[in-house]
C-alpha cells in the first residue's frame, strides 16, 4: 500500500469526521493519525472503499473509547475550533461561532450511534457501509438515519431559540 | 393510499437501492414528493451545520506525524507480512472474553459490557466476534495471534498498574467494575474506571506491549524488554507502575 497515496486519499475526510465527532481539533488529529498508523501496522489491504470503511470504523471505536466518560463530553462542549485562514468581520465571526455552537449542542444531544450514523452519512458513506461500520442491518439505516436527522434538526432549532 | 415511510424516503433522497413500487408511488403522490423535497432541504441544512464544525486541515504535518509514529512502532518485532496475514483469519476465533467478578481485585466485581472489533481478511474491520465467558476477570487473547498488544484507556494518574508474567498461554486484563473491553487480532483494549488494573502477560509470548492512554509503558520483543515509563517495582514476576500525570 502506497503511504502517500493512501494518506492523501483518506486523511482529509477522516480528520473532518473526527473533528465533527469530537469537537476537539487536537484529539481529532490524534485519532485520525492513530487510525492510519493502525492501517499500516496491521497491513490492511482491500478496495479503496474497504480501506476507507476500515479507517472510519477504527476511528469511531477510538473516539468511543476516548470519550466514554461523560465529563469528557461535557468538556468538549466548551471547545469550538477556530478557522485561522479565514479573515472575516467580527460580526461574521460571531455568527459563525453561534452556528458552530448550535451544531455542536445539537450533535451532542444525539445518542452516540445516531451521532456516528449521521456523521458517516454526511461523510459520504452508503447505507451498506454505515450498516457494516455500526453493526446494524442495512435495511434499518434509512429509518435510523431519518430519526437521527430529525433529532439533529430539532436540536439545532431548539439551540437557536434558546440563544 | 399508504404513503412512503420516512426511512424509504431518505433512501430515495440518498440514492440508495429501493423497491420499484416505492418509486412508482412517488411518481403519483404529491404529498410524498413534498416530503422528499423537505428531506432534501433538511439534508442541506444538516450538511451546512456540520461544516461549521470543521477545523483547519494541516495535511503535511499530519503525514509527518504518522510517519514518525510508524517508525517508532514495532520496528524491531514486525511480523513478516505473509505470516501475519496467515494469522489474521484465525485470530478472531481464539479470542475469548470474560466478564464476572474480578477475582484478582478483592471486592471489585467486574460487570463488563463487551464489544469487539475484529479484522476479517484484512479488508474491513467490523462487528463483534465470538465472545465466551471463561471464568473471572476480563479479557483474554490467545498467543496464536502472533503478538499481543494491550491498550488501556482512562487510567487516572496515581492508579496502580501491575504487569505480571505468567505461564498461561493467554494474556488477561483485570480491572474494576465498569470497565469495558474490546478486542482485535492479537490486541485487547480496556477502558477502565478508577482503580487498580492487573495485566497478565504470557512469559512465552514473542512480542508484547502495554500502552496506557496513548503512552507506551513497556514492550518486549526479540531484542528484550523495554520499560518506557518508570516502574515503582520491578521483579522477575511483576512490574508495578503508578500511572503518571498526563
Amino acid at each position: 500500500m502506497d503511504f502517500d497515496a493512501t494518506f492523501d486519499e483518506h486523511y482529509p475526510q477522516l480528520v473532518r469526521y473526527c473533528q465533527r465527532l469530537t469537537a476537539d481539533g487536537d484529539v481529532a488529529e490524534d485519532i485520525a493519525q492513530e487510525s492510519l498508523v493502525r492501517l499500516f501496522t496491521h497491513e490492511v489491504s482491500g478496495s479503496t472503499a474497504g480501506v476507507r470503511s476500515w479507517l472510519f470504523t477504527t476511528a469511531t471505536h477510538l473516539v468511543r473509547d476516548r470519550y466514554r466518560v461523560d465529563e469528557n463530553r461535557r468538556r468538549l462542549l466548551e471547545i469550538h475550533p477556530v478557522r485561522p485562514n479565514e479573515p472575516e468581520s467580527a460580526e461574521r465571526s460571531l455568527e459563525r461561532a453561534e452556528e458552530r455552537a448550535r451544531a455542536r449542542v445539537a450533535l451532542d444531544a444525539l445518542a452516540p450511534r445516531d451521532r456516528e450514523m449521521l456523521l458517516m452519512r454526511y461523510s459520504g458513506f452508503s447505507y451498506k457501509e454505515i450498516a457494516e461500520g455500526l453493526g446494524v442491518a442495512t435495511t434499518s439505516v434509512g429509518t435510523l438515519l431519518a430519526r437521527a436527522e430529525s433529532r439533529f434538526a430539532e436540536a439545532v432549532d431548539d439551540a437557536g431559540e434558546a440563544a | 393510499m399508504n404513503h412512503l415511510e420516512e426511512g424509504t424516503m431518505l433512501a430515495i433522497r440518498d440514492r440508495e437501492l429501493i423497491p420499484g413500487d416505492a418509486r412508482a408511488h412517488l411518481a403519483e403522490c404529491g404529498r410524498c414528493r413534498t416530503t422528499l423535497e423537505e428531506l432534501e432541504r433538511r439534508a442541506e441544512m444538516i450538511a451546512s451545520a456540520l461544516c461549521t464544525l470543521d477545523g483547519p486541515l494541516v495535511v503535511e504535518r499530519a503525514k509527518a506525524a504518522v510517519r514518525a509514529r510508524l517508525d517508532a512502532r514495532w520496528d524491531a518485532d514486525r511480523v513478516p507480512a505473509g505470516r501475519w496475514r496467515a494469522h489474521i483469519g484465525r485470530a478472531a476465533a481464539v479470542l475469548l472474553l470474560a466478564a464476572g467478578a474480578a477475582y484478582a481485585l478483592p471486592g471489585s466485581p467486574v460487570r463488563a459490557w463487551l464489544e469487539g472489533s475484529v479484522e476479517g481478511d484484512g479488508a474491513t474491520a467490523v462487528g463483534p466476534t465470538s465472545q465466551e465467558a471463561v471464568g473471572e476477570g476480563a479479557i483474554e487473547v490467545d498467543l496464536d495471534a502472533g503478538r499481543i498488544q494491550v491498550v488501556l484507556s482512562g487510567l487516572p494518574p496515581g492508579s496502580t498498574l501491575d504487569v505480571v508474567w505468567t505461564d498461561r498461554a493467554t494474556a488477561r486484563i483485570v480491572a474494576a467494575a465498569g470497565s469495558s473491553f474490546s478486542f482485535g487480532e492479537g490486541r485487547a483494549e480496556a477502558v477502565v474506571p478508577p482503580g487498580p488494573v492487573r495485566v497478565e502477560l504470557p512469559r512465552g509470548a514473542s512480542a508484547v506491549s502495554v500502552e496506557v492512554d496513548g503512552r507506551m509503558y513497556l514492550r518486549r520483543a526479540a531484542d528484550g524488554l523495554e520499560i518506557l515509563v518508570p516502574a515503582a517495582e520491578h521483579t522477575a514476576e511483576r512490574i508495578r507502575f503508578i500511572a503518571p500525570e498526563r
